[in-house]
């Protein structure tokens, strides 16, 4: 299985994206309603990837990132944000995150989750 | 007596023979002695060549070189040679390198050394090295003559003698030879004829002489003396008749030389011609001349006598008369004109043929010339008592009778009858001035107190002038010496005392001249005594009046002059000359300033006393010297001047016809500037006339040159040459009439600067007059307008010049603060130096106003104060406004839409995703759905029919497509707030469109509605379109947006007629480049035209489009990339939307990089 964890403060948003990839089977998905939260289930759920939205109520989006990072190097991160102006910081680009990672609210078609999360995570997938 | 003239003769010739030898030897001796001295020498000169060629090789070094050995050899050589006084080498330095001397005693022919100037004889040779002379010394070799003279005189005398003896000899034989055969027969000759001479003539000779019997010669003497006897005898006959003829010519000669009377005779059958010598000096010729044949037969007469004479002659003849007497004119041989009296004789033959004309003329040109000074007296007395000036008069005493001659009364202007000769008359017609004492003067003769008068006094003419009379007077007395009669001359002397009083005005005019003449005048003495001067000389000497230099100057030279010497240099230079000199003399003043003057000086001689006085006239010249050394130094500046300045200038005298019009130039000088602007050489046009030196039709300047040359005013004419590009200016001005000069000024440089400042100038009208704001400027002191440009023209209506009467109050509304007052206010504002923008009511020349914003200000035009008000119409501005407030508008929505669309997109999120999620979770093809509903117990088959049947599927489709739409509003507002993304990069606009094309081509909603593919794509791009600075992404938005319009345009009109199309065009619109897209889709109505780019806007059906695509075009074409965007369309079912945007370089393109 692979662990997503999804930080989002907008209930609808991560309800239905878990329920979509959770459809797909192969994800368990945690939701966590702000940065900091999501950053205490870091130790224990130890997610492979993160789907983190951007405006948060406390941290904002790019500190969490990079906040989990620093605990779990390994873990991939896609931007999942309504804000229609966001750049990506240096720092996390830094970090290794592209372009190519964020998502744009609304997504009309939540296949390219699975799609990126495919790509990104190929040896996840053969954990099973 | 024979005998002893016999031996005399002997002697003679026998003494002549002796010196003759004497003589013959002597010569001989001396030509002896000559040529052997003459020979000598010639030897003595070639033993020295000799020895000096044997020395020759030894001899050609250099002087220096020549030892002691060389020199002595060659001194030794020549010591051989005897009559060598002495020789020497000689260098160039005059050392004496070798040498000899002989000391030689004077021989006996010493003294010839003085007497006949005969003197040693020094040879000198060169010292030659090969051919070259070496100049460095020469050898000197003294020949002393009299030694070889000396040497061979002995010789010479013996040879002398022997050929003197010899000669002798001869001649004592000769002599000999000749007394015995010759002499002494003709001498017993000479002694027959000296026998019979003074003898009778035919007496035979008494005895012959011993010789004449035995030699030839003396038969020959024999036969001679015969002869000589009888030519004696004949001789002794003609002479005694000659002699006799000889006294009777001689004294026929002395009576016509006594009566002046020449004579002569004509054979007039022979034509032989005999003068006498009295005729011959009659008329001038040479006495002894025999009759000349040029003198023809009475050649000298006067022609009409000559005649005359003939004439008479022949008649004489024809009568057979025999004499002729009368006066004649006739010639000396020299031209004089003489009288004479001439009487011919004619003598007959017994045939009574006339055979001798004689004739006597005797000169009576004396008689003749006192007869004729005889009549001339004569004739001069009767003229002179004729015309004789002075009237008579005659009084006597004692009847009272007085007698005026009619000049008399002439010469107080009555006819001779007309005046009555009385004393009473003259009393009356006498000056009362003069009256007194004229009849004083006359008592005293009439009384006997004098015996003749002489008295002035004035006589009223007729005409009543005053006549002066001189009256001269006597008195006759009788025995008792009572006056009898009084008679005496008048002279009128008027003409006199008129010239007297002109002499004495004269005078004094001279005097007034030499008192106040500048130039000082003065009389010396010879010997330098000052007696006389004007004023004007005591002021330049420095006395105060004329009176204290007369007495103070002692003597002239001394004092005057600047030295004594000097005076009598200019007396002796005036005795030289003998008349009046000019000199310049130098003088000194009183106070002993020395002064140079020019002087004029002359010697008069006063006949009187003989005294000699120094006439003269001095001027001062210092100053005048120096102004012509001033005059001179300005000439040579001016000289250089026109050497030296940049102008070329030429001076020209004109010529001119007979009528004085001007028909040519002469040039007489140019300056050095001239000939090279001219490429002429002054040497070559000096003194030549114009019309050689610029040949072609100068008339027309000609004609101006000799009005100004005649005295027109100067003129200034501009000249351009197009062979050399240049512009030249020519002054043309008169120095002197008759003359005009030219100055030539380069001034193609100035006229190249005059055309750029034209052109600038023209340059600044331009922008002036094409700048939209409306300008004008008015005069700051007087307010009266100056110019406006094109655009006041246009904003206010007024036309051509109508702006110069428009005053700042002219141009206000006239409510206050826009009155007048205020105009004055805004005007003291920027005198102050302020610069004033407000808004400004313009009043139309129409009336009307026209709202403006107006920059007022002070500048400073042509060096004058000026106010420049600058007014823009903000009519236009308020449109601009608007546009702005549009794009104000679109900037709002698009921050709205930024601002918003985070919280609208979450909500859009959750509905999009959950309705992807409530489809899959509701679809039978999802196997956990299975699963779920197995455990439910509900058949999902049943459940798709369910919601089919319900329409729940198309519910939930119809809310998704619900959300994507709104998702895209957001997005397409957020493009209105998105900053530019600076990603610009050049793109090729031809490139972009077609990539464009292919993108609409592939469109998922045109595809869905509208076949693209059956739309007629028509490009047209120009190739010279450089690329364009963009955005890509954005432009290619533009286009996408409106090709998808214009599509979907088409689409809504699917019966027209033709098959849709679309023309793609770009090209270059200065620096823009514009791209057009037109379809031949429906026309677009104005309303729609008008409203396009404003957001929102749609003429689509709800649901199709956001309203937002042409405004976001609008947006990013002229906010984003500083271009336009326009659509119109025309009434050919033609829709066209251009686009500009500004090509790299431009000002839009730069400032929208920023």
């Amino acid at each position: 299985m692979i662990r997503i964890l999804i930080v989002d403060d907008e209930k609808g948003i991560p309800q239905a994206l878990r329920d979509y990839l959770e459809d797909a089977g192969e994800y368990e998905v945690r939701v966590a309603g702000s940065g900091e939260e999501g950053l205490l289930l870091l130790p224990d759920f130890e997610p492979d990837a993160c789907i983190v939205d951007m405006r948060l109520p406390g941290m904002d989006g790019n500190e969490f990132i990079l906040a989990a990072h620093t605990t779990r190097p390994d873990t991939i991160f896609i931007i999942h944000t309504g804000s229609v102006d966001y750049v990506l910081p240096e720092r996390l680009r830094e970090i290794g995150l592209t372009e190519e990672m964020i998502m744009h609210k609304p997504l009309l078609d939540m296949r390219i989750f699975e799609d990126i999360l495919t790509g990104l995570l190929p040896q996840k997938g053969n954990r099973t | 007596m024979p005998l002893s003239r016999e031996n005399s003769l002997t002697r003679k010739m026998a003494a002549a023979t002796l010196l003759a030898a004497l003589v013959v030897a002597t010569l001989f001796a001396g030509i002896e002695s000559f040529t052997v001295y003459r020979s000598e020498l010639q030897d003595i000169q070639t033993d020295i060549g000799r020895i000096l060629d044997a020395q020759k090789d030894s001899a050609a070094k250099a002087v220096y070189e020549l030892d002691a050995q060389l020199g002595n050899q060659i001194i030794s050589g020549l010591r051989s040679i005897t009559s060598l006084t002495s020789a020497r080498i000689i260098d160039d330095y005059g050392t004496t390198l070798a040498a000899f001397t002989v000391e030689r005693t004077r021989p006996a022919l010493g003294w010839l050394t003085t007497f006949a100037g005969i003197d040693d004889l020094v040879i000198r040779r060169d010292l030659r090295a090969s051919s070259q002379n070496m100049g460095l010394g020469h050898i000197e070799v003294v020949v002393d003559r009299i030694a070889v003279l000396d040497q061979h005189l002995i010789q010479s005398l013996s040879r002398a003698s022997w050929i003197g003896a010899q000669f002798f000899i001869v001649a004592l034989v000769l002599g000999w030879l000749f007394h015995r055969q010759i002499v002494r027969p003709l001498l017993d000759m000479v002694g027959q004829i000296s026998h019979i001479s003074p003898g009778d003539p035919y007496a035979l000779p008494v005895a012959a002489p011993h010789a004449l019997r035995r030699t030839e010669i003396g038969l020959l003497a024999k036969a001679v003396n015969d002869l000589v006897r009888g030519a004696t005898l004949a001789l002794e006959q003609s002479r005694q008749s000659e002699a006799r003829l000889l006294t009777s010519r001689q004294r026929l000669a002395r009576a016509q030389d006594i009566a002046q009377m020449g004579s002569f005779e004509r054979n007039l059958i022979t034509g032989e011609t005999f003068w006498s010598m009295g005729l011959y000096r009659l008329l001038g010729h040479p006495s002894t001349d025999a009759p000349s044949p040029a003198l023809t037969f009475m050649g000298f007469l006067h022609e009409e006598d000559l005649a005359a004479i003939t004439s008479e002659l022949d008649e004489l003849i024809a009568q057979g008369s025999s004499s002729l007497e009368r006066d004649i004119r006739f010639k000396r041989l020299d031209g004089t004109p003489r009288h004479g009296s001439l009487a011919i004789e004619i003598g007959y033959g017994p045939d009574a043929q006339a055979q001798f004309v004689y004739g006597t003329i005797i000169d009576i040109t004396a008689r003749k010339s006192a007869e004729q000074a005889l009549r001339k007296s004569e004739e001069r007395y009767a003229l002179t008592a004729r015309g004789a000036n002075d009237g008579l008069w005659d009084w006597d005493l004692e009847t009272g009778e007085v007698y005026f001659s009619p000049r008399y009364k002439e010469m107080l202007g009555y006819a001779d009858d007309e005046l009555d000769a009385s004393y009473g008359i003259w009393a009356q017609l006498l000056h009362p001035d003069d009256k007194e004492q004229s009849e004083a003067t006359a008592n005293d003769v009439a009384e006997g107190r004098a015996d003749s008068f002489e008295m002035i006094f004035r006589l009223r003419h007729r005409d009543g002038s005053l006549r002066w009379i001189l009256s001269r007077g006597a008195a006759l007395r009788g025995q008792d010496g009572t006056c009898l009669r009084m008679a005496g001359t008048h002279t009128d002397i008027t003409a006199l005392k008129e010239a007297e009083q002109a002499l004495a005005q004269t005078e004094e005019r001279y005097r007034t001249i030499f008192e106040n003449e500048p130039i000082g005048i003065f009389r010396t003495t010879l010997d330098g005594q000052l007696l006389e001067v004007n004023p004007a000389m005591a002021a330049i000497f420095g006395f105060p009046d004329r009176e204290t230099m007369i007495a103070q100057v002692r003597d002239v030279g001394n004092d005057l002059y600047a030295t004594p010497l000097l005076r009598k240099r200019v007396i002796d230079q005036l005795l030289l000359s003998g008349r009046r000199i000019q000199v310049e003399v130098e003088f000194q003043r009183l106070g002993g300033e020395r002064f140079l003057a020019n002087m004029n000086i002359s010697m008069t001689a006063e006949t009187a006393d003989g005294t000699v006085y120094l006439d003269g006239a001095i001027e001062d010249i210092t100053e005048r010297r120096r102004a012509e050394t001033a005059l001179r130094d300005s000439e040579e500046r001016f000289r250089k001047l026109f050497e030296e300045m940049q102008e070329g200038s030429a001076l020209h005298r004109i010529v001119v016809d007979d009528a004085g019009k001007p028909t040519d130039c002469i040039y007489l000088a140019v300056n050095p500037a001239f000939e090279s602007f001219s490429g002429l050489s002054a040497k070559d046009i000096i003194g030549r006339r114009g019309s050689e030196v610029l040949p072609g039709d100068n008339t027309e300047l000609l004609k101006i040159c000799g009005q100004i040359a005649q005295g027109a005013p100067p003129r200034t004419l501009s000249t351009y040459l197009p062979d050399t590009r240049q512009f030249f200016q020519t002054r043309i001005y008169s120095p002197e009439p008759g003359h005009f000069a030219t100055i030539f000024t380069d001034i193609t440089q100035e006229k190249a600067a005059e055309d750029r400042l034209r052109a600038s100038e023209a340059k600044y009208r331009e922008i002036f007059d094409s700048t939209s704001d409306a300008i004008i400027l008015h005069d700051m002191r007087t307010l009266v307008c100056l110019d406006v440009n094109a655009a006041f023209r246009e904003l206010t209506g007024y036309i051509d010049e109508e702006f110069q009467i428009l005053t700042p109050a002219a141009l206000s509304s006239g409510e206050p603060p826009y009155d007048e007052a205020g105009a004055q206010a805004v005007i003291d504002r920027i005198k102050a130096g302020e610069t004033v923008a407000c808004p400004w009511p313009l009043r139309r020349k129409d009336g009307s106003l026209v709202w403006t914003e107006c920059v007022i200000k002070n500048v400073y035009l042509d060096g004058q104060e000026t106010i420049m008000a600058v007014f823009r119409d903000i009519t236009e501005r308020k449109k601009l406004q608007e546009v702005m407030v549009q794009t104000e508008k679109m900037m709002s929505v698009g921050g709205l839409a930024a601002g918003i669309a985070h919280e609208i997109n979450n909500p859009l999120g959750i509905i999009l995703q959950m309705t992807q999620n409530l489809s899959r979770r509701l679809s039978r093809d999802f196997p956990a759905n299975a699963t779920a509903a197995r455990d439910c117990g509900l058949d999902l088959d049943r459940l798709a029919a369910y919601m089919e049947r319900r329409g729940l599927d198309q519910y939930i489709e119809a809310i998704r497509n619900a959300g994507e739409r709104a998702a895209t509003i957001v997005r397409s507002m957020l493009d209105f707030s998105r900053k530019s993304d600076s990603n610009r990069t050049l793109c090729d606009m031809a490139v972009l469109l077609d990539q464009t094309l292919e993108l609409a081509a592939r469109d998922y909603d045109l595809k869905k509605r509208f076949d693209f593919r059956r739309i007629v794509i028509e490009r047209d791009y120009a190739p010279d379109l450089p690329p364009v600075e963009c955005s890509e992404t954005e432009i290619s938005q533009v286009f996408l947006n409106i090709i998808k319009n214009a599509a979907q345009a088409m689409a809504g009109n699917p019966t027209q007629e033709l098959p849709p199309r679309i023309q793609v065009r770009t090209s270059r619109d200065n620096d823009q480049a514009r791209i057009e897209i037109i379809n031949n889709g429906p026309p677009m109505d104005e309303a729609t035209r008008r409203r396009i780019f404003e957001p929102f806007f749609t003429t689509k059906p709800p649901g199709q489009g956001t309203g937002l695509g042409m405004s976001v075009s609008y947006f990013i074409v002229t906010n984003k990339h500083g271009g336009s965007i326009m659509v119109d369309s025309g009434p050919k079912n033609r829709v066209r939307f251009v686009v500009r945007l500004p090509l790299p370089g431009s000002p839009q393109s730069r400032s929208e990089g920023q």
